[in-house]
């Protein structure tokens, strides 16, 4: 019995644990962008600067938390797909092929203040560092699979 | 100053107090070294922060600007100056240097984290963006929220900077002049102890130039002041030694002169400065300024020159008054100094008059030594003589007897027999009777008699042997005179000497014998002079010696001039052989006592 249970607990993880950090995550972008919802996919183009426009032609910023956030870690695993050294040197190599600038990283908790600034910015933060307010000047965009 | 350790020093709280006076020294220079150092990084920083802070300003003026433009006029970048944001490395390295202010470190590491996280993130994506790009009420708003919170930390930042540097340069001049307190106090104890140290060489400078005597410590530590009791005992000692030396040499009977190789007088004793008729201080003057003769001069600089020794060599030497005086002269070679100067050789001087006082005591001491030795054989003599007196009055008696016999008989070629018998015995008895006059002098010398008995008898006693031998003998004496001793013994002493000239004279071709009288200071001189070939220098001074003679095996005993000298003696006589070679001269000397002339 004991260990049935043992073993419901495990599936349960199993089955939700992707669902969980996805979950962690909130997409950010201008209220001003009229995005509403974008693939995991894109996302990963926007934030790896493999597309660097938006649909109306807009800059696309991509804004990232410092190492030092909890979303930065769950960024690279969850949605980028790659550990620190290897985004790295991802961000070496684009520098030298393109000349682009990487996602800037700056405290998470700024980020919602910038992506207010820059009309086409996208910043990717932990749930737990933002709540919605009518007044802000940001707003949070849906992940679909 | 000195007063300060004035009789209570003592050099191990002198050595413990200055060793504490300078780890007190070392420990207030590191602090204050600490201090500074310190006091340096929060400079540094409060430069570095109040740098930001003017960044910012300048940024917030800029963006001011900025964000008033219209979005359709504001197309291009942002312009503002970014150079100083890169410097948040170098204010990070700063800070880490800075250890001990956790308060401004803490303020400055939320600084450089809001730097690096917020403000210069976002600065980028604006300047990266031109107006069309942005929200510029919203870039109005994130700006002066960003800036205003960078602003409030630097302003902590600097204030509490500030703060620190005001306490810090306050700790530092308090260190600095704690600091500068003790080495003034190390450093005046190290010269109040070097002062005795300077008093000392000072004092010790005049005593070797000769301007003063001795140490005077009096004021100095007590240490110090056992050090001059200590010289000056030395002194003492050394200037009592001088004195002892200088009182000797002045003592001497002896002229010395202290000369370095070139001849040049140094030193002079009192009996020098005597001789040589000089000042008491003595100029300087060489050897060859005093001896008389060039050859001398060129023997003593060569003796000087080559380090030689010269024992009791005559010399004339002039003295400064230019009077000539004899000297027996020794040059010793030395090696001293004294008083800075360099002494090789000593040369002293004796005056011939003590010389021959000297030579006149060795020659009565060897006399002595001969009246000794003729004591002796005077009694061994007397006993031949009596053992040979008997059998001899025996034989001239017998012979007197069968003479008479004889005679009677008639046996007259006998008779030249016994006149040879009588003369040969007569010769016996006057050699006995020279013997015991030997052994025993005659007491008959308190009589009077005249030259002309004198000299009668000498002729009558040699013009046989000499006329004999053709020998000239010729006695002269312009000087009529009498003397008081006794005739015999002087008639004796004559006797052996003609005898002596005569037999000097055998293989001459010229032979005389001349006999003289003279007067010599006051003295009565009778010379003796013969043709002969002289007496060889190294025979003149045992000439006198009993048993000495020079004449063949046989024909002489060695005894007659040693009697005639002692006979001489007994008479107040001296009988010597004269310094010139040639003629061979004997003189008896009889002084005024035992002569009149007449």
């Amino acid at each position: 019995m004991k260990n049935m249970n043992r073993f419901v607990v495990f599936l349960v993880c199993l089955i939700t644990l992707p669902t969980a950090f996805a979950q962690d995550l909130i997409v950010l972008v201008n209220k001003h962008n009229p995005v509403t919802e974008m693939s995991k996919q894109q996302l990963r183009s926007y934030l790896l600067r493999k597309e660097v426009l938006w649909a109306n032609k807009q800059k696309v910023v991509p804004i990232i938390p410092t190492a030092q956030n909890a979303g930065y870690a769950t960024l690279l695993g969850q949605i980028l797909k790659m550990d620190k050294p290897t985004y790295d040197r991802y961000l070496i190599e684009m520098k030298f092929k393109s000349g682009l600038s990487p996602a800037k990283e700056m405290e998470e908790s700024f980020i919602p203040n910038v992506v207010g600034v820059a009309l086409g910015a996208i910043g990717v933060v932990s749930r737990g560092s933002w709540s919605a307010s009518p007044e802000a000047m940001v707003k949070a965009i849906e992940i679909v699979e | 100053m000195s007063i300060f350790f004035k009789r209570r020093s003592n050099v191990w709280i002198i050595r413990v107090a200055s060793l504490g006076l300078v780890l007190v020294t070392a420990l207030f220079y590191f602090a204050e070294k600490n201090s500074s150092s310190k006091l340096s990084c929060l400079e540094d920083l409060e430069e570095m922060t109040h740098g930001f802070s003017l960044d910012l300003y300048r940024i917030q003026t800029d963006l001011a600007y900025f964000t008033s433009l219209t979005p359709s006029v504001a197309k291009d970048k942002l312009q503002i100056d970014y150079g100083s944001l890169e410097r948040i490395d170098q204010l990070k390295d700063r800070t880490e240097a800075c250890h001990g202010f956790e308060d401004i470190v803490g303020n400055i590491d939320e600084f450089s984290k809001l730097w690096t996280t917020q403000t210069l993130p976002f600065f980028e994506v604006i300047r990266e963006l031109n107006g069309s790009e942005l929200d510029m009420k919203q870039v109005q708003l994130v700006t002066e929220k960003v800036l205003s919170y960078q602003l409030k930390t630097i302003a902590l930042i600097e204030v509490a900077t500030k703060n620190v540097i005001e306490r810090f340069s306050l700790e530092k001049d308090g260190l600095s002049l704690v600091f500068a307190f003790f080495l003034f106090i190390s450093l005046s104890i190290s010269w109040l102890i070097s002062f005795d140290t300077a008093v000392l060489l000072r004092q010790l400078s005049e005593i070797a130039s000769g301007k003063k005597s001795s140490l005077d410590l009096k004021s100095s530590s007590v240490e110090s002041q056992r050090i001059g009791t200590s010289f000056n005992e030395l002194l003492r000692r050394v200037q009592e030694g001088k004195e002892f030396s200088v009182s000797i040499l002045a003592a001497l009977n002896v002229s010395i002169l202290f000369l370095d190789t070139d001849g040049r007088v140094l030193f002079s004793n009192d009996n020098a400065r005597s001789l040589l008729s000089m000042a008491e201080d003595g100029d300087v003057f060489n050897i060859q300024d005093i001896i008389a003769s060039k050859q001398d001069q060129e023997f003593f600089l060569a003796s000087l020159q080559q380090g030689l020794e010269t024992v009791d060599k005559r010399v004339q030497i002039i003295d400064r008054a230019g009077q000539v005086k004899q000297v027996i002269a020794s040059l010793r070679p030395v090696k001293f100094s004294f008083e800075g100067r360099q002494y090789s050789f000593i040369l002293s001087f004796k005056d011939a008059k003590d010389s021959l006082l000297l030579l006149e005591l060795q020659l009565r001491q060897r006399e002595l030594i001969e009246a000794s030795k003729m004591a002796s054989l005077g009694q061994l003599s007397a006993g031949i003589a009596h053992e040979v007196n008997n059998p001899l009055s025996i034989i001239i008696g017998t012979t007197e007897v069968i003479k008479d016999r004889v005679a009677e008989s008639g046996l007259t070629a006998l008779a030249p027999m016994f006149l040879r018998i009588e003369k040969a015995t007569t010769r016996i008895q006057e050699i006995v009777k020279g013997i015991k006059k030997f052994a025993h002098p005659s007491d008959s010398k308190g009589k009077w008699f005249s030259h002309e008995t004198l000299f009668g008898d000498i002729e009558i006693f040699c013009r046989d042997r000499t006329t004999k031998n053709g020998v000239h003998l010729s006695i002269e004496s312009d000087l009529r005179f009498e003397l008081q001793a006794d005739l015999g013994e002087v008639g004796q002493i004559l006797v052996n000497l003609i005898h002596n000239a005569t037999d000097a004279q055998e293989h001459t071709t010229e032979k005389w014998v001349r006999v003289r009288v003279s007067m010599v200071d006051s003295r009565l001189k009778i010379l003796v002079s013969d043709g002969g070939a002289g007496i060889p220098a190294n025979l003149r001074e045992r000439i006198m010696e009993p048993f000495f003679t020079t004449k063949d095996i046989g024909k002489g005993t060695g005894l007659g001039l040693s009697i005639s000298r002692t006979l001489a003696m007994g008479n107040g006589a001296i009988l010597d052989l004269e310094e010139v070679l040639l003629p061979t001269t004997f003189s008896l000397t009889f002084d005024a006592s035992r002569f009149r002339l007449t």
